[in-house]
């Protein structure tokens, strides 16, 4: 019997979401295949949230009762417990600050082969796992392989999977409560000081909006703020490229990508990207692709539905001047 | 005096956005030139010797000077045909054995590199050196006395953390500005020379080296789209396009 494991992160209530994407792309892989899908749970978990993960296809959860906060190597302990134990095959992390931190312990401790933010995973003709992820500074994505004697670890982001909602006939799930008593804390804690709320940013939603206008470096600074209009006029939201955030024209929470956030609107219309992979995979859930580009060879054109080869500035002018238009 | 070794990598470049003309086809990752300009900036308040530690070819070196002139004291340069290929388990042992042979306090990354965009490497080589890492760094506040307290972001919060060194920190944030430079600093960064060590110098073995010594392996490259999408032109005057572009969007 071979087994995929699920992490958790530990901060199981604002990340379920990203728990059940991982848990049902594990489901899959365990297609016509003597495999099964163990997930992790840290801490306070409730039985509603078991039932979560089982639903989506969990044939077995793992409960650990553990101290709350414990700090990325206290959990990368707990996993490399469970690791030795069970030699998996596969584990998949999530893509969080906590999660990564975990993963790359882990995979370091075990001499795992790990890919970081992956967004596909398959298995191949030979029976090894593929991993997907965006290739350096290129429009192609690169597949990855694991050494064969080694445990395959992964990093996977929020919206990269979907739930599946699968209403599985998985049998009675197993359940078990693992006790941490045993499980060393690091020396060199770090003492906490001081814990303050910061001033609430700007609330984004780019994860769940249904319509995204993407903003690249073929755009100037007057029409960002047409854009801005444009998207407030058709309750949709703004999103851009890594360039215009290291530019400091944009903040990091409208990153659009591998190093940003995922997104799925239905419509993700395009005014002046290139299309380079490394912002393209933070779209591959999204319905439909406008591109508009004056560049006919930009690779965006390769991934669109539909291309628009034209400059910029005179569409967003013209949809600009309709909603003022309108607005008037 | 506090030993901070900083570990940089130098990227290609064309994917450093910067409103200023690029000189060179090289520059620093503009997350760990965030780091560093953090570091030299803790050395006016502290005394510290900062080491910048960089895996690279040796063509790379012009980016180390700057740093210099920026005000570390010492550049180290990992070069070695042998490290060529490395993926993150292959790079921090690599990292892990050059830190080893110099006086460490405190260790300080970026928190990703624009080119790879992985982000695993501060974590990979605290394990390696049985070392806590500390993410999303804003500041340092203050260091004595082998401890150090940092600001980081968790989420909603700002934690204020004392730790004991040595300890790996990742800052957050990155810029592409590399501040003034002295031109009498450039200069004497320019007179001397970029300390170069090789797999022997740190004594690594050469299995666990470069594309031998990693784990994963790019097995091939494919397009990006798994759905074959047909294109459509949408063609005609700018109003006509827009015109569809509104439908489009009502659609929705």
């Amino acid at each position: 019997m071979k087994y995929i494991f699920v992490i958790a992160d530990p901060n199981f209530k604002e990340n379920s979401k990203a728990c059940t994407e991982l848990v049902s792309k594990a489901y899959e892989l365990t297609n016509n295949r003597d495999a099964k899908v163990v997930t992790i749970l840290f801490g306070d978990i409730s039985e509603e949230d078991i039932c979560e993960v089982v639903k989506y296809g969990s044939h077995k959860v793992i409960v650990c009762n553990c101290k709350e906060n414990g700090g990325y190597r206290y959990y990368s302990n707990i996993v490399n417990v469970l690791c030795s134990r069970e030699q998996p095959e596969l584990v998949i992390f999530p893509g969080t600050i906590v999660g990564k931190g975990i993963a790359s312990t882990v995979a370091t401790k075990f001499g795992g082969g790990l890919t970081a933010e992956c967004i596909d995973i398959k298995v191949d003709g030979k029976e090894r796992y593929c991993f997907s992820r965006a290739a350096m500074n290129s429009s192609m994505i690169a597949q990855i392989v694991c050494n064969e004697d080694c445990i395959q670890m992964c990093t996977v982001k929020l919206n990269v999977f979907q739930k599946t909602g699968y209403q599985l006939e998985l049998g009675e799930p197993e359940i078990e409560y693992f006790d941490c008593a045993d499980i060393s804390e690091n020396e060199n804690v770090l003492n906490l000081i001081k814990r303050e709320k910061v001033e609430q940013k700007e609330q984004v939603d780019l994860e769940n909006k249904q319509l995204i206008f993407g903003i690249g470096r073929g755009v100037s600074k007057e029409d960002i703020d047409k854009i801005k209009v444009i998207s407030k006029f058709y309750n949709g939201e703004y999103g851009t490229t890594r360039y215009l955030v290291e530019e400091g024209i944009m903040k990091k929470n409208r990153q659009v990508g591998q190093s940003g956030i995922n997104v799925c609107p239905k419509l993700y219309i395009a005014f002046g990207i290139s299309g380079a992979s490394q912002h393209m995979v933070g779209l591959k859930n999204t319905g439909k692709i406008v591109a508009v580009n004056s560049d006919k060879n930009a690779p965006i054109f390769k991934y669109a539905d539909y291309g628009i080869i034209a400059d910029s500035h005179e569409i967003i002018d013209c949809l600009y001047k309709k909603v003022i238009g309108d607005i008037i | 005096m506090i030993n901070v070794v900083v570990c940089v990598k130098v990227v290609s470049a064309n994917l450093i956005g910067r409103k200023e003309k690029v000189d060179g086809i090289y520059g620093l990752n503009p997350y760990d030139m965030y780091a560093l300009n953090k570091v030299i900036e803790l050395k006016k308040k502290v005394p510290c010797k900062i080491t910048c530690l960089c895996m690279g070819k040796e063509d790379v070196k012009d980016v180390l000077v700057h740093c210099k002139a920026m005000g570390v004291d010492e550049a180290i340069l990992l070069s070695d045909r042998l490290f060529s290929g490395s993926d993150t388990y292959a790079t921090t042992y690599t990292l892990a054995l050059a830190i080893k042979k110099l006086n460490y306090d405190l260790i300080v990354c970026g928190c990703e590199a624009v080119d790879g965009e992985t982000g695993q490497v501060p974590y990979s080589l605290a394990q390696r050196l049985e070392l806590t890492c500390i993410p999303n760094v804003e500041d340092i506040d203050t260091i004595m006395d082998q401890e150090i307290q940092v600001r980081y972001e968790d989420g909603e919060y700002m934690n204020t953390v004392a730790g004991k060194l040595p300890l790996v920190i990742i800052f957050k944030n990155f810029t592409t500005k590399t501040g003034k430079i002295n031109l009498l600093k450039l200069k004497r960064a320019q007179s001397s020379p970029i300390i170069v060590w090789s797999a022997k110098d740190i004594e690594a073995e050469p299995d666990l080296l470069g594309q031998v010594g990693s784990k994963t392996k790019v097995c091939h490259a494919v397009n990006i789209s798994n759905k074959k999408r047909e294109i459509s032109y949408i063609e005609g005057s700018s109003s006509e396009v827009s015109n569809w572009l509104e439908k489009v969007i009502q659609e929705n």
